[in-house]
Formats: structure tokens, sequence, C-alpha cells
């Protein structure tokens, strides 16, 4: 098999697969041919007796030598691939979720366990690792590796990551903290999970120390409330974009899992559960600060209690958290719903009854978070100074904060500047602004609330008032380290939409490969079938009496015609594009020779004598600095270009005019990239053109005579743009190389 | 594939740039493309092939600005970059007489190359550099002869300032309504049918009708 799809083709076609850069005539073509199916007959002779001419060059051989030459081959690349397999797994481990079939995982798991045996040291952390998983998982994945035996094409999802974060979320059980931490140990630090774990023992650590010295320091009241605005619009602004974040990860996966064909679909699931992963990150953090939260100060029964208390003073904050809790809810919904729709088979429904469950546990967490944090708050308030604020103050400070939230209050204040919020008088007129202008752009809630907080702080004494205030800064204060810890997601979620963007890019990369290959294919049988028009096509190409326009719509013609007998509404638009180039590809490989020299060995003598004359006259003796040029001195440094001139070197190594030119225009993209890296310079065309010619004279491509004769004939009218420019910059470049010859011949 | 399917349905005009080394037109085209001036920091990577899309009469037109080599050794190769030309902007410098000596042999050799068939507009660059009562009336000896060169070679002529950026626009707007208007012309033409880039032969009456206008709001705004 491998012979035949892979080998044989390669040394049928060298030059259409990129092996050799040389032309091949049909002689040498045949030859290779030859060479192609000996080499299949012997491959195949174990199992059929090889018959007709071959028989007696196959006895030549020893029968299993080519199966030797397959296991050469075969470590070779072994030895070769080593690497890329570790790194990968590495990789795989480290992912929160990867995708694994059932068989795979049993294996997998009974691998690490003969690994263990044979290695038998206790304190490895794999080990470790491996003795800690839950047992429940190993029963788990046997049973159902059992069925899918039966149903082996069932794939199914395992979510091993999310088990134990669940794991988390019973406990601060010692035994999966060990747990992760061994592996950890193991993978470096790129556990997204832990990240956040720690990350929110940090923040806890710090609120703490916070709460206990907050009270110190209250210096320039009227700055910090200022600044307390700020921060809150940050806040709400952070919500609002973590929350557009999700969104648009969220239609990311959405178009990922729809986008491709089977194969990539499965891949990208996978990416989407990274992806969601790190949502279920966010989520496991959240549940963390709750657990840690709780823990210090009492059991389960006082969340009861704490739920009472926060009935009162639902702040805006909560508003806001619920929000985000909600959109978490949600695309913990999505996916379960992704992972149902990949279960096929009736005992893996089972498995995913039980996410179910763990799901839900995780929502219901969610709800208790969004109250546990204004919990905290309001537990903190009463814990230390504000014991005997009493049910109004508390009611006025979360009208403030409503309105704090509905409004731009940063904005506004910029332009009122004069006013001291913390003084009785200026705050009421700061209102009255306000209330005027939610007047004009009719928001009736806002101007309600507005008026609302008017009468009751027309009613406060000044005393009180700024205690409210100081009450909104310790508010702050405490917000501080979870509008730290969003910004610290937000960046943590960035980075994964980059490193899905890089994943979707392969993937492209990839498609567009098995698209080219397919095409390939289909093209090689296309032609077949061709053969006569192909025939006729070389016929004429070979008449004297055809003109070279002629020559050009004929070839064109073929095209439409092969193409047109498809059944094209089969392609998208990009394959009929790719199969039109591959198509022009072989065909023009058929009649090269005919098209690029039409006058034979004349054109190939002109060629030579150009060769010649740039090596003897010109090459040699040229250096970047001739006044020949005059190249601009600021661009020595990049000399002598060399990357442009390795791709002009290639240009006879492409057949079709299309590639001719591709070739072209990318030499001259790397000289103005090169050109624009030094300082202070864009490059135009008096830079580009003498640079240009210095590469096409230093590189001294073979036939470029023809070549500028083989694409004007066959693809000026398909030119546009800036293909055409650099195509006419390159021409101009040998035309002016050829007149500086002929003034020296004349010199001479 | 996108930008393929956009060239198609967008109108193309190809205009190419001709001056001296020295004249400025690489800071001309980037002030309009990219409404740059600066000599330091630039994020441009190139400035010979630009293209700048634009909506003129509600059509989307795309126009491709071919710089080419000023220098005088390159000369000889430049009818290659003339071909399929719908537009050519000569730029000269207002302070230095050669260069406008020059853009008279490149209007002489684009006529010879493409006959009428080519808008011609004919730029004096950094006006900013007049000085005293040259500057007030953006005039001097040297504009005064490439405006009356102009209207004899049927051309247009405009004053500009890469630097203060004045002018520029309304050379490529107006160029490029005249080159509209002169497609339009020749797709009326049945001659000009057979050749892919439609050109033509009424440009002449065409420059006439326009000339003494464009020229007289010029002078006017002067």
């Amino acid at each position: 098999m491998i012979f035949f799809f892979l080998l044989c083709p390669a040394i049928q076609n060298p030059d259409l697969f990129g092996i050799t850069d040389l032309h091949i005539n049909h002689i040498a073509h045949y030859n290779l041919m030859q060479c192609a199916q000996i080499l299949q007959m012997l491959a195949l002779s174990n199992w059929e007796r090889v018959t007709g001419p071959y028989q007696q060059v196959c006895s030549l051989f020893d029968r299993n030598c080519l199966s030797f030459i397959m296991e050469h081959i075969f470590t070779v690349a072994k030895s070769s691939t080593m690497i890329i397999p570790r790194s990968s797994s590495i990789e795989s481990i480290q992912l929160p979720f990867f995708l694994i079939s059932d068989i795979e995982l049993k294996f997998l798991l009974e691998y690490i366990g003969l690994f263990l045996e044979r290695n038998d040291q206790p304190d490895q952390p794999l080990g470790t690792y491996f003795r800690k998983l839950p047992q429940s998982i190993l029963n788990f994945e046997y049973e159902s590796g059992k069925h899918s035996i039966k149903s082996e094409n069932s794939i199914r999802l395992n979510i091993r990551k999310s088990k134990s974060s669940d794991d988390y979320i019973d406990s601060l059980n010692e035994f999966s903290s060990l747990n992760i931490k061994h592996l950890l140990a193991n993978n470096g630090d790129n556990l997204p999970t832990l990240k956040c774990l720690f990350n929110s023992k940090q923040i806890f650590k710090i609120s703490n120390q916070d709460f206990s010295t907050k009270f110190v320091g209250m210096k320039n009241e009227e700055k910090i409330l200022e600044s307390i605005k700020n921060k809150q619009l940050v806040l709400t602004e952070t919500v609002d974009k973590i929350r557009e974040e999700i969104d648009e990860l969220f239609s990311l996966e959405i178009k990922c899992s729809t986008q491709i064909d089977d194969k990539h679909s499965i891949l990208s699931i996978d990416e989407v559960n990274n992806n969601l992963s790190s949502l279920l990150c966010l989520n496991d953090g959240n549940d963390q600060i709750n657990e840690m939260e709780d823990l210090p100060s009492q059991s389960m029964d006082d969340d009861e209690l704490f739920a009472e208390i926060n009935m009162q003073s639902l702040g805006t904050l909560t508003l806001q958290l619920g929000d985000i809790d909600d959109q978490h809810l949600a695309t913990n919904r999505e996916e379960m719903n992704h992972n149902n729709s990949n279960r096929n088979s009736p005992e893996s429904m089972t498995s995913a009854q039980q996410q179910n469950l763990e799901h839900e546990n995780i929502i219901d967490h969610h709800h208790g978070y969004s109250t546990d944090q204004s919990i905290v708050l309001n537990e903190q308030m009463n814990s230390d100074s504000i014991v005997d604020i009493d049910y109004f103050l508390s009611d006025i400070h979360s009208k403030i904060y409503r309105l704090i939230s509905l409004i731009d209050f940063c904005h506004v204040y910029r332009r009122y500047r004069f006013l001291n919020l913390v003084n009785k008088n200026d705050f009421l007129m700061f209102l009255k602004i306000l209330l005027s202008q939610s007047n004009d752009t009719n928001e009736m809630s806002t101007s309600v609330l507005i008026m609302d907080i008017i009468r009751i702080v027309q009613d406060m004494g000044q005393e009180e008032l700024s205690n409210i205030f100081k009450q909104i800064e310790i508010d702050w204060k405490t917000r501080n380290f979870y509008i730290i810890y969003l910004l610290k997601s937000r960046q943590y979620l960035l980075q994964r939409l980059k490193q899905i963007d890089s994943v979707r890019q392969s993937l492209r990369k990839d498609h567009s490969c098995t698209d080219f290959i397919i095409i390939s294919f289909l093209v090689q049988l296309i032609l077949d079938k061709q053969e006569s028009n192909i025939q006729e096509l070389i016929r004429k190409f070979r008449d004297p009496s055809t003109l070279t326009d002629e020559k050009a719509l004929l070839v064109q013609r073929l095209l439409d015609t092969t193409i047109n007998k498809l059944q094209t509404q089969l392609f998208t638009d990009e394959q009929l594009i790719l199969l039109r180039q591959i198509l022009e590809r072989h065909l023009m490989n058929r009649i090269y020779l005919l098209a690029f020299y039409p006058n034979g060995d004349i054109d190939k003598l002109r060629d030579q004598i150009l060769h010649q004359q740039i090596q003897q006259q010109l090459s040699s003796n040229l250096s970047h600095n001739s006044k020949l040029l005059n190249i601009p001195i600021k661009y020595f440094t990049t000399s002598p270009w060399p990357s442009a001139q390795a791709e002009l070197l290639l240009l006879s190594a492409y057949k079709t005019p299309r590639d001719k030119i591709q070739c072209i225009y990318r030499c001259c993209s790397h000289i103005i990239t090169l050109l624009s890296t030094s300082q202070n310079s864009i490059p135009s065309a008096d830079d580009l053109l003498p640079v240009l010619i210095f590469v096409v004279i230093k590189s001294n491509a073979r036939s470029i005579l023809s070549t500028i004769e083989y694409v004007n004939t066959f693809y000026r009218n398909e030119m546009t743009g800036e293909q055409s420019y650099y195509w006419t910059q390159f021409c101009s470049a040998v035309e002016f190389i050829k007149t500086i010859l002929n003034n020296d011949q004349q010199l001479s | 594939m996108k930008t393929m399917a956009m060239t198609i349905s967008n109108q193309q005009f190809k205009i190419v740039l001709l001056g001296e080394g020295c004249v400025g037109k690489t800071s001309l085209v980037l002030r309009y493309v990219e409404n740059k001036f600066s000599e330091t920091n630039q994020s441009t990577l190139q400035a010979s092939f630009l293209t700048k899309n634009i909506f003129v009469q509600n059509m989307p037109i795309t126009l491709n600005i071919w710089d080419t080599a000023g220098q005088e050794r390159f000369h000889a190769v430049g009818p290659l970059y003339y071909r399929d030309s719908n537009g050519a902007l000569l730029v000269y410098d207002v302070t230095d007489p050669d260069s406008l000596a020059k853009v008279k042999v490149w209007i002489k050799e684009l006529r010879k190359v493409l006959g009428n068939d080519v808008c011609i507009a004919i730029i004096g660059n950094k006006i900013d550099l007049l000085s005293g009562l040259e500057r007030d009336q953006m005039n001097n000896v040297l504009i005064a002869e490439a405006q009356s060169y102009a209207t004899t070679a049927g051309a247009t002529h405009y004053c500009t300032s890469a630097k203060t950026n004045y002018g520029i626009d309304d050379v490529f707007l107006n160029l490029t309504k005249q080159m509209i208007s002169f497609n339009q012309t020749q797709q009326l033409n049945p001659r000009a049918l057979n050749s892919t880039v439609t050109r033509g032969i009424s440009i002449a009456a065409d420059n006439e009708i326009n000339n003494p206008n464009d020229l007289q709001s010029k002078r006017r705004c002067c």
C-alpha cells in the first residue's frame, strides 16, 4: 500500500512532488515509471506471483529485500520523529481536557501501570499521581472500554480533569490537592486550573491582611471618592469585556466545530473543550474563593443564615457577578450539550448523566457564589466598624451603588470637579446635575432613583453622609482584589483565544493540504481521459504555423472545456481555483518545452548567451557599491539580499506562468522587506529597481529571456495589480541589463 | 479569494507616477494613500506599489499607483511601465526648473506610447518651500510655465504640498473623475471594445472642456 500510494507516484513524477527542480523529459519519465513498476512488483512479490516481462528482473532481487528497505526506512523515520510525539504527549497531559478513545485510554492506563511496575520507584510523581487517581475513574474507564470494543467507532470525550476539579468542590481534601501538586511537579507549572487555584489563594491571603489594616488610613476623601468611582467603572467595564470575551469565544467555537469536516470537527471539539476548560477554571477559581471564605468562618449550616442577610443588601456588584455567573452557567450548559451530542452509545449516556449531576453541582455553587460574595462584604461590615449602621443607611448605600452602576459617573464628574462631593450641599448639587441629565436623556428609572437619593440625603447630616462614603471606599477596597482577578482572567482568556487562533490556522493549512492532494489525484484521472485532446494540443504546438497568441488561447480553451465537463457544482470556489491551477500545472508540464522554447534551440542559445554575458561581464566584478546601479548607501547593510537571490534561482523550477510570477513576486517582496528593515526608509521604486537589477545579475538565473516571453504569452491578460507591477519591475530590470551589455559591446 | 472577488467588482485604474528622484513623489503618494508625512516613524513597508480604494460618483474605484524609478539611467525602461496605464501623474519641484524639463520629456514619451488614451496631470510639488509674494499667490515663473505647458499638452495642472497636505486629494479625485468619464466614452466607442483595457480618443475634447475650468478654479483659489 505504501508503495502504491506514496513511493511509486513520487518516483514517477519527482517534479510534481517537489523532489527535484529539473525538468524531466519523456524518456526519463518512462524510465522512472518502469523503476516504479518494478518496485511495486517487488513489494507485492511476497503475496502475488510475478508475471510478464518483469519476472526476469525481479528474480535478480531477494524476495524480502523490500521489506528490509521498509524496515530501514521506518527505523530511520522513528528515530527522527521520536522527539515530536514526546513533546506532544506532554502537551496533551498539560491540557485540562483531552480527546481519547476508550481503548486508547485503557492502553494508556495499562501502560502507565506497566511502566510503574518496571521502574518500581514509589516516590516518583507519576506513580503517586496514578495511584491517587480516583478509583471510580479507573473502574469506569475499564467498563466503558469493554463496551466500546463492541461498538468500535464510538468515541468519547474523556473529561478527566473536570472530575478532578469536582474533587476540588467536594473538598479541601488533601487527597486531590496532593494529587494535583504531583501532577504539577510532573508537568512544570502549566495547569491552568492550578494557576487559578493559587491565584485565588493569594487573593484571599491579601484580602485577609487588608481587612485588618483597612481602617488605618483615610486622608484625602475627595480623591479617594473619585478613585472609587473610577474603579467602579473599571469593574463594570471589565465585567462587560469579559462577557464579550466569552461571547466571542463561544461564537468562535461554534464556527470551528461547524466549519470543518468530520475529522477536523472532532479536533475542534477538543479545542472547544480546551476553551471551556478555561472557563471552568474561572469557575473553579470562584468556587475556590467560595470555599476558602466559607471555611474559616463556619460550616455549611451558616450558609442559610447568610443567605438571609444577603437578601437585604444586593449591591450592584452582586448583580454584575450574577451576570457573569449566568454566563458561566450558559457556557457550562453548552458544554454539556456538546458532550451529549458526542455520546451515541447508551452506556456513555450514563456517564453523561453523571456529568450533568456534576455540572449541576457547579451551578449550585455559582448561585451560592453570587450571594456569598455580598455576604462576605456584609459580614465584614458588620464585624468591623459598622455595627451600628442601620437598615436605612444600608439602603441609601445600595442606592448609591445602583446609581454608580447606571451612570457614567466619572465622565460627568470631570466637568464638575470644583464640587466637593463629601460636602453634603455639593453632593446634592451634583445629584441634581445628574438628575437633569437623566431627564434630558429620558431615563426614567435613573431619574427616579436619583430623586429618591436626593430625598434621603436631604434628611441626612454631614456626619452620616461621610460615613456612607467611607463605607463605599471600604467596599471598593475589598473588591479591588476581585478586579485584579478579573483582569488576570481576562488576560488568560485572551491568551487562550490566541492559542485557539493558531490551532485554527494550522487546521486550515491541513485542510488546504488535503484539498490539494485530493484534487491532484482527481486531475490525474481527468487528464487520462483527456489524452487525445492533449495530443492534439501538442501537435498544434509543434506546428510552426500556430501563432503564439493562438497557443495561449488553445491552452485556456482546453482548460475551460476540461473543467466544464466536470460537475462544477460539487466544488467550492476555492477548490475550483485550485483545480484549475493543478490542471494547468499538469498540462503545462506536458507542453513545457514546446511552450517555453517555441523556437527550439534558437531560444536556448539566446538564453545561454545572456547567461554567459552576465557571468563574464557583470556578475564577477559587480559589487553593491557599483556606480552603475547607484544603490543608496543606507541599504548596503542588507546586501547581497541572499533570500531574494535564492528565490530567483528557483524560477526555472516552476512550470506554469502563474507560479513563475509568484516566484518573482516573492523575490521582490523579499527585497522590499529587507530594504525596509534599514533605518528610516520606505523603499520606493527608486530603491527597488537598482537592487532588483543587482539581484538578477548576481543570481544569474537560467533562461530569463524565455521566461519573460513565456509569461507574457500565456499570462499577460490575467495579471492583476501587484503581481503585474512586480513583473514589470522584473522585466525592466532585465531590459536594463540588456542595455548595459549592449553598451559594453559597443564600447569594446 | 476575497481579494479576487473585490477586484472584479471594483473598477480598476492604473496610474503611473513619474518624476525625478528628489521631487517628492514618494511623499506625495504616501500622503495620499496613508495620510502620512514623516521622515522618521513610519509603519509603511514600501511605497513602490500602492492601492487606494475610493468612492467616486457612488462607484467603488481601486487605484493602483505604480511608482517608477526616476533616475536618468533607467529612462530606457520607462515604456514598460506605461503600458495599460489609465492615468499618469508627473511631478516636478516648483523650485527646480530641471525637474519641469524632465516632465516635458516624459509627457512626450507617454503620448508616443499611449497616444491620447491616458489622462495626464502635472503636479508642482513642494509649494510650501515658496516664500514671500510667491507663496501668497502660489505662483512663480516655473508654475506659470507649467500651467501653460499643461494646456498645450492636454494635461491638467495642480499645485500641491505633501508636507502640508495641500491639494493632494483634489489631484487624485479629479484625475479619477477624468478617467471614469474617459472609460464611459470609450465604452460607447465600438472600436475600443476588442482591447482588454478599453480607451477612447475623445479625451482631447474632454480635456479642452475640463481644463479651462480646472485652471480657472485653480487660479481663483491661488
